[in-house]
């Protein structure tokens, strides 16, 4: 006859399960919310671009499609228009690196390979990095400011979402980096990164979300706009 | 649901903000915002955040009410379902607030069909409230009169709701003190006796004490009273055609608002009598035992004071806790043994 010991957690001494458990659900209701607020921040873009009031959806430069803007639009004023589509997928692609390696390392965890754990954690952390620069350089770059139309307006909250994502990365990247350093996470004690693994795959949903929004919508389809008037004082 | 309506909210905030900091276009037309844009992230949060107000409080009624009328709910399964059709269908419901905005005719009666669904649910709570007074011994103490100011504020709310989601109706009432009526009878009428319910419940394991029953229940009844004729005589105006969020109204609606003037201080009279019986139970109101209400859930097995962790140890949970009432299976089999022994005696 055997008899089996459950993991229990070093800091509180409850079983792990449990507190994987709850932590789990915890997570699960912090990606409904995030889900929530990334929905909130489609249809803004995609009503707007579907409305384009005022014929004010475009930047005031942008009178083509994001595909011949580069080219084909004056180099003098008005300066702003569409912004290239590239760089919106680049920095998607450095996110679901970042998420792979975390992946990676909750893996290792699991098996027992604590140095794939460091390996797999650490360098998701310097990815993520990497990802918060370039979206930084993106938005520093784009040709066309907060108030130049709906597009502009739009694309810009889009961006600052990601920002917000992907500090939020670094937290936890850091976090799971910094307990793996210390032997917190483990064969038995994985769930944390677990967690962490799972809310990185949500953020490159999210983050796919607005890529295919600033690729595929882009010109508004509504060449009839409707005419509204203003808030401003005259 | 707070969890999912709540973000919509937040960042309609967001984007106002940055419309009057940052000077981007997310309301403002002139650079193609649109307004509706804020309506329909604000009624995304604001229709789910009724039913974040109303749940609560018809589970708080359902929770007292087998224990004041000493049966089982009608169907436990029919209450959770219908909360959690509610949850389901409260987040597809919100733009029967946008009817008369123009902003999108043709999305109208799908929502008209949304909206008259979720009464579905609404009314499987109603329901399971009703089958449980149907035929219970009704204890009537200070929470279970608050249950019964629920259900009847609840069952008025809930059939005006029905009238103000079909958009022919809906035409002319919109925008009328009808619909001020009605979500005062939903939210107030529901809320505010659903939390005076649970403190009068709850009040002696809080405190320790039983919350005077006489008191209470003249300030209970005197805000319920003031309560039906502020907002009865609000739906009169309402079907006369008084525009709501006027200041200057028509002589015509004079006699209608006079009447909810005088019911709205009625309500504060009823309020302050509740919160004299309250602070004066505190201070020195009947000492509680730690099950005055003979309930069977957990945290009345427990003593009062509640002691650090709840319980000395850990309890061993020997029955379902809405029980009341449900034969003890053993006793139920010999009492037909003794019918049958009975029967056959009376044969011979």
């Amino acid at each position: 006859m055997s008899t089996s010991i459950l993991p229990v957690s070093p800091t509180t001494g409850e079983p792990i399960a449990t507190i994987a458990r709850r932590s789990r659900l915890g997570l699960w209701l912090l990606i409904v919310a995030d889900i929530a607020g990334t929905i909130a921040l489609v249809i803004s873009y995609t009503y707007l671009w579907s409305l384009n009031v005022n014929g004010g959806w475009a930047p005031p430069g942008a009178t083509l499609t994001a595909s011949q803007t580069n080219t084909a639009l004056p180099t003098t004023p008005p300066k702003a228009t569409f912004a290239a589509e590239w760089p919106f997928w680049a920095i998607f692609l450095v996110v679901v690196v970042a998420a792979a390696l975390m992946w990676f390392g909750y893996r290792s965890a699991r098996r027992g390979n604590h140095a794939g754990l460091m390996v797999g954690a650490g360098l998701s952390f310097l990815v993520t990095v990497a990802a918060l620069v370039f979206q930084w350089i993106q938005i520093s770059t784009f040709p066309f400011d907060a108030g130049d139309g709906a597009y502009a307006s739009a694309v810009l909250l889009l961006c600052a979402s990601n920002i917000f994502h992907l500090l939020l990365l670094l937290f936890l990247g850091m976090g799971i980096f910094m307990r793996a350093r210390k032997g917190l996470i483990d064969k038995t004690n994985w769930y944390q990164a677990q967690l962490t693994s799972y809310y990185m795959t949500w953020v490159c949903v999210a983050f796919l979300l607005g890529a295919i929004l600033t690729t595929f919508l882009v010109v508004s389809p509504n060449t009839d706009p409707a005419i509204f008037g203003t808030f401003k004082q005259q | 649901m707070g969890l999912y309506a709540f973000p919509f909210y937040q960042y309609s905030q967001i984007l106002g903000l940055a419309d009057r900091v940052f000077s981007t276009s997310f309301f403002d037309p002139l650079n193609g915002g649109s307004v509706w844009l804020y309506e329909n992230l604000f009624w995304l949060l604001g229709h789910p955040e009724v039913y974040v107000i109303l749940i609560p409080s018809m589970a708080v009624a359902l929770e007292l009410m087998p224990v004041f009328l000493r049966k089982p709910l009608f169907s436990f399964n029919f209450a959770v379902a219908g909360i959690v059709g509610v949850v389901a269908l409260s987040g597809l419901v919100w733009a029967h607030h946008m009817y008369m905005t123009g902003w999108a005719p043709a999305a109208n009666y799908p929502f008209m069909l949304s909206t008259e669904l979720i009464s579905i649910p609404v009314g499987f709570l109603v329901l399971v409230a009703i089958g449980t007074f149907w035929r219970g011994t009704a204890w009537t103490r200070l929470p279970l009169m608050a249950v019964y100011a629920v259900v009847f504020n609840k069952m008025i709310g809930g059939v005006t709701g029905v009238y103000l989601s079909d958009v022919p109706a809906d035409q002319y009432f919109h925008g009328s003190m009808f619909v001020v009526a009605h979500f005062h009878f939903m939210l107030m009428g529901a809320g505010l006796f659903g939390a005076m319910a649970g403190i009068a419940f709850y009040f002696p394991k809080m405190t320790g004490r039983i919350l005077d029953e006489r008191i209470g229940s003249i300030g209970l009844w005197t805000a319920f009273i003031g309560f039906q004729i502020t907002f009865m005589s609000m739906f009169v105006a309402g079907l006369q055609g008084q525009p709501r969020r006027v200041l200057d109204f028509d002589d015509q609606f004079n006699l209608s608002n006079w009447i909810s003037t005088i019911g709205a201080y009625i309500i504060g009279i009823g309020m302050l009598i509740f919160l004299a019986a309250i602070i004066t139970s505190w201070r020195s109101g009947v000492i509680a035992s730690s099950n005055p209400w003979g309930s069977k859930s957990l945290e009345w097995q427990t003593a009062t004071p509640v002691p650090l962790e709840n319980f000395p140890v850990l309890p061993v949970v020997t029955e379902r806790p809405y029980d009341y009432g449900v034969p003890d299976p053993y006793v139920a089999e010999f009492d037909s043994m003794d019918e049958d022994l009975t029967e056959k005696a009376g044969t011979k």
